[in-house]
């Protein structure tokens, strides 16, 4: 069964998004953009243009260009909305019936096949993206729209090749991006500052059913007159300063338009701005620059009396609704321009509480439509609560460090395993002390069990493979098997839910490896180098053995200098005294590998020797017999 | 009698649990298997597309070095001062067109909206319909994908006369 994607068919832009495992996911173009403008035209050869690329030949092809066509769909010729948009658009409408067409390179087109080509390349573009078909979808419409309109939509998605699963209300789909829905009984209000329009709608919810009580707005005020105030300001400014027209240069227009935009994006987030256009222009007296610092302040003085436009239909709206201020217990944001300070703190101020952010208000509504679809799909249900670890699961391996084997936060159910080693020559057996926590000693983490392999055959230290498995159920349940692979010889624990930590526990665990987090890891770092000098030593007093007469006496008596160099500062606590020991020794022994495998093989053995002692670090486990009486003192000293 | 009714109640509710599972199942098996797909895709363009917020931010700086380059007064065009810029100017051009940055043709070239931009309209017989007169910003291409397209002036020389200023409001 295909996907139901959900669809925010807007004035000037779209966007769509999906349910996948259970969360909204917001699909981007073909271009990798999560937005596409809704435009739509026909270049002169009768090839369809949708989106970005149609929006850019808009200059010299307007009479070809359809945008905005949302302002007509489902609408009546004699509409007050259609006869503005007549003296208003660039392309031709005209009337058909009662109601409106378009025309596109002398052919025409109902606003809803108009509408139909930007959903088929959001179909097509899905499609590329889910790498599956999709035939549904939900799509949104202001919530001011009527029967008419709402039937246009569907059509326009049956054009395109979609069953319309349902219409439901932008707003409507706002307030379920944010899980309004599992509320009780509430009023919403949502402020939707789009591109080009303006909409705030009165919402009531009760018993999971939202109703639509007022709406309102202005259908010619969005983010594009934001914008075009400030460039109005900037080219005053200049005139004043520099006494020269930016407005008649086309293309110190498009960088100001560019730069504009960038101001009003940063101020969002800065509190001053430089705006900065070298070479803007240039007169009799040579290339004029334009710089100027804008402040936060300046731009919310610019854009005040846009924003105090906003405010009266608001008004309106819940006044309509039957409401009074202090009714409303939701405020949502919607669209682009609501990420502006001054817009959030008017709404803010109106309201008297802090609106809803935190999802994109560019993205909100397709997130909702797509929650919508998910819903009519099957899609979410509570039937399935994955849950995470909370704490890191891992082993104790030499030198009392804890190896974590599962990540806290990891998703479960799951399952991980590792190869390890043994520390010793002919060490026998070896003990898995299983353990939860996040510090990297194991001494500082909880023991949930511990278990003992034993029967290993006797080999040369790191030579045996341990293969230690981690297994989590859906339950929480922690299976550890502990396998020789030379042998196939296994052991298990299984540690059930209630022998694990109460949230209280849970919480502090997290808390105090936060606290002893350097510490630790300062702590693991001179035991792991230990670990690693263990090793090389082991290595060395092997090589020496195996060199025999190959090697030269000179570098064997500098070598068993190191080794013992070595032997000395490892005991100790000195992290600097022990690296230099271990880097003299590894120098060293390289010279004697050299003499042994001829110049040529120097850097294999090198390489070796790197290894080797990688590999005794990284999986060696604590054994209970050679080592284990100085890890058993090692426990009670932390404790 | 009534107690084989409950029991069939029982098979079919279990039935139909199992049904619910199998598919919930299959879609979650589906999604991940997507997904996975997806990331391997993000990933492999994430390494080939990773400069081109970095670069797309650099262009300005391009266009500024072209700028100051058409606008060097006359009486020093010859100094060495103004061609360490200009060299300058070069050298960053070669490091970002070895990282894969190409500029956009427009150069006697048919308007395309894949990777041009109108910005104005001309009507001038010297010129053929639909094609670029003059590039006001350039665009530029890294390893293929189009980072800004070219801002252009277009001849167009049908219903020229139509044309209110070349610039359509609100786009």
């Amino acid at each position: 069964m295909g996907k139901i994607i959900g669809i925010d068919l807007g004035t000037t832009n779209s966007a769509m998004a999906v349910m996948e495992g259970g969360e909204p996911k917001v699909i981007p173009n073909a271009e990798g953009n999560r937005t596409t403008p809704s435009v739509v035209a026909m270049s002169k050869g009768g090839e369809r243009l949708v989106g970005q690329v149609a929006k850019r030949q808009g200059v010299i092809n307007y009479e070809n260009t359809i945008y905005s066509v949302k302002r007509l769909i489902g609408r009546g010729f004699e509409d007050q909305e259609v006869k503005k948009d007549i003296e208003l658009m660039p392309y031709k409408i005209v009337k058909k019936g009662t109601g409106v067409n378009v025309v596109m390179d002398g052919k025409e087109f109902s606003p809803a096949e108009v509408s139909a080509m930007t959903l088929a390349k959001l179909k097509t573009d899905a499609e590329a993206y889910l790498g599956e078909t999709v035939t549904e979808a939900v799509i949104t419409v202001p919530a001011y729209f009527n029967d008419s309109q709402r039937q246009a939509t569907k059509d326009a998605g049956k054009i395109a090749g979609l069953e319309v699963k349902r219409i439901i209300n932008e707003p409507t789909a706002a307030a379920l991006a944010y899980g309004l829905d599992k509320k009780k009984e509430e009023k919403i209000a949502v402020y939707d500052l789009g591109g080009g329009t303006f909409d705030i709608s009165i919402l009531e919810l009760g018993d999971g059913v939202f109703e639509v009580k007022s709406t309102n707005g202005d259908t010619h005020l969005g983010g594009d007159d934001f914008d075009q105030v400030i460039i109005n300001w900037l080219v005053d400014e200049y005139k004043k300063e520099q006494g020269i027209d930016l407005k008649s240069d086309t293309a110190a227009l498009q960088r100001l338009k560019e730069a504009a935009e960038k101001a009003k994006i940063e101020l969002s987030t800065t509190m001053e701005t430089e705006i900065n256009i070298p070479f803007i222009t240039a007169d009799a007296s040579g290339p004029k620059h334009l710089v100027y610092k804008m402040s936060r302040a300046k731009l919310e003085n610019i854009v005040e009396n846009l924003v105090k436009k906003t405010i009266k239909p608001v008004e309106t709206a819940l006044k309509d609704a039957g409401l009074k201020v202090g009714d409303v217990n939701e405020v949502i944001l919607v669209g682009g321009m609501t990420r502006m300070p001054i817009v959030q703190k008017a709404v803010k101020e109106f309201f008297g509480k802090e609106p809803l952010k935190g999802v994109n208000p560019d993205e909100v509504v397709a997130i909702g439509a797509a929650i919508q679809g998910g819903v009519l799909g099957g899609e979410v249900k509570d039937v399935l609560l994955l849950d995470v670890t909370p704490l890191s699961l891992g082993i104790e391996t030499l030198g009392g460090v804890s190896t974590r084997l599962i990540e806290k936060n990891t998703t479960i159910p799951t399952s991980a395993s590792q190869v390890f080693s043994t520390a010793a020559d002919n060490q026998t057996s070896v003990e898995i002390n299983v353990l939860q926590g996040e510090r990297e000693f194991a001494a500082d983490n909880k023991s949930l069990g511990r278990f003992i392999l034993d029967g290993i055959p006797p080999a040369p230290r790191g030579i045996p493979q341990v293969e230690v498995t981690f297994d989590i159920d859906a339950n929480g349940i922690v299976h550890v098997t502990a396998k020789d692979k030379a042998t196939g010889k296994e052991q298990k624990i299984t540690i059930t839910a209630t022998s694990g930590l109460s949230d209280e526990e849970i919480d502090r665990m997290q808390k105090e490896a936060e606290a002893h987090a350097d510490e630790d890891k300062k702590r693991k770092e001179i035991v792991e180098l230990k670990n690693m000098s263990d090793a090389l030593v082991y290595t060395a007093e092997k090589t020496m053995k195996e060199a025999g007469d190959k090697a030269k006496d000179e570098d064997k008596k500098e070598v068993e200098g190191k080794v013992d160099a070595l032997k000395k500062v490892k005991e100790s606590d000195n992290k600097d005294e022990i690296q230099k020991a271990y880097d003299e020794l590894s120098t060293s022994i390289q010279k004697v590998g050299a003499a042994m495998y001829g110049q040529a093989g120097a850097e294999d053995i090198k390489e070796e020797v790197d290894k080797q002692t990688e590999e005794a670090v990284e999986g060696e486990i604590v054994d209970d017999s050679s080592t284990g009486s100085e890890q058993g003192e090692k426990k009670e000293d932390s404790k | 009698m009534k107690k084989d009714k409950n029991e069939k109640k029982k098979t079919d509710d279990i039935e139909q649990e199992l049904g619910e599972l199998k598919s919930l199942l299959q879609r979650t098996q589906a999604d991940f298997v997507n997904h996975r797909r997806r990331v391997e895709e993000e990933k492999l363009n994430f390494v080939k597309y990773a400069c081109n917020d970095l670069v797309a931010q650099i262009l300005p700086i391009l266009d500024n070095f072209s700028l100051a380059a058409k606008h060097v007064p006359e009486n020093i065009q010859n100094d060495n001062w103004v061609m360490g810029v200009q060299a300058i100017e070069k050298q960053l051009e070669q490091i970002l067109s070895m990282n894969g940055l190409e500029k956009v043709a427009v150069l006697k070239t048919q308007f395309n909206p894949d990777v041009h931009e109108a910005i104005g309209i001309v009507s001038n017989k010297k010129y053929k319909d639909n094609e670029i007169v003059s590039e006001e910003i350039a665009g530029y291409k890294l390893n293929g994908k189009l980072l800004r397209p070219a801002k252009v002036i277009v001849n167009k020389l049908t219903k020229q006369q139509e044309a209110p200023d070349g610039v359509l409001k609100g786009e």
